[in-house]
């Protein structure tokens, strides 16, 4: 017993809190659009807090309405993050232990078929996984489950084909997928000239540990995005470069 | 003028940050157990506060 209450009690009460906030945090964890803004609520919470303790009439009153109307607006302004996040927490540990990089021949394909995209001026978005899985986007496309060939890759992306508008999932030496669709970045800081493939690589790039790369349709410029970044590559030893140190 | 408006306002902008909240995920993605740990310190703290906190005598 502890103050009156059976131990048992409170074992279970922790344990039943501890699964409970182990989810919440992992949740929040999973989409960086909602932690930014309950890290924000958090901030008015504590302001609110303040203002109370302190008597601070108008601002507590506001504030007050403030912090119970917020939740409400989080889950109206939020649903779609919020329906993805909640996804994505049931399933199991998305990150790989043991994962498969590509061969030196895969890395040579996917750089022949970039530079040859490039020179054709086709876009192409190419997707190579690490350790996160991209399952929950080749779920959604058309499985190919075929070795990575140059001549493969270019006939993906050949345009007005089934295949061309979407991204190919590289996983090890083989093509996942293709025709996988990503969720667009909204970094404002990015190049507003830029087009939706590269947003889409940048995107993917931001939520997971993987390297994708990019070639722009009208330019033919040749880019990688990897950890929120997007470098201009048109050097084909420098993609080399890149997708070797990426796939060590 | 431009200085005293950003002192007003830099809290609020460094709450609202979106790179906070990606160093964070990012942070708390590559350490998965920091998750558990920062959970079991909650849980502590909540029971703490609900079942011994208030039996106290100081």
């Amino acid at each position: 017993m502890i103050f009156g209450t059976p131990i048992w009690k409170i074992i279970v009460d922790a344990y039943v809190l501890w699964v409970m906030i182990f989810f919440l945090i992992k949740f929040l964890v999973t989409n960086k659009k909602i932690l930014s803004v309950v890290l924000s609520f958090v901030f008015i919470y504590i302001i609110a807090y303040f203002a109370n303790y302190f008597g601070i009439i108008v601002s507590s009153i506001v504030l007050d309405y403030l912090t119970e109307w917020l939740p409400i607006a989080l889950i109206v302004v939020m649903a779609p993050d919020l329906r993805r996040s909640i996804e994505n927490i049931w399933k199991a540990d998305t990150k790989r232990d043991n994962i498969v990089m590509g061969s030196e021949k895969t890395k040579q394909n996917i750089v022949d078929a970039a530079m040859f995209l490039s020179s054709q001026q086709i876009g192409a978005l190419i997707t190579i996984e690490k350790h996160n899985t991209l399952d929950q986007y080749a779920d959604r496309a058309i499985q190919m489950n075929s070795i990575v060939s140059k001549e493969i890759l270019i006939n993906i992306f050949t345009p007005n084909t089934p295949l061309h508008d979407g991204a190919v999932i590289i996983r090890g030496d083989e093509i996942l997928c293709a025709g996988a669709y990503f969720v667009l970045s909204d970094n404002q800081n990015f190049d507003k000239t830029m087009g939706s493939r590269h947003r889409a690589g940048l995107g993917i790039s931001e939520v997971t540990d993987s390297l994708t790369v990019i070639v722009s349709e009208e330019t033919g410029n040749v880019s990688i995005a990897v950890e929120g970044i997007m470098l201009k590559l048109n050097d084909r030893d420098k993609l080399m470069e890149y997708i070797s140190m990426f796939m060590k | 003028m431009k200085k005293i408006m950003t002192l007003i306002f830099e809290p609020f902008k460094f709450f609202a940050n979106r790179i906070v909240a990606e160093k964070l995920s990012i942070y708390l993605s590559k350490n998965p157990a920091l998750i558990v740990i920062i959970s079991i310190f909650v849980t502590l703290t909540i029971i703490f506060f609900t079942y011994i906190f208030p039996n106290i005598t100081w």
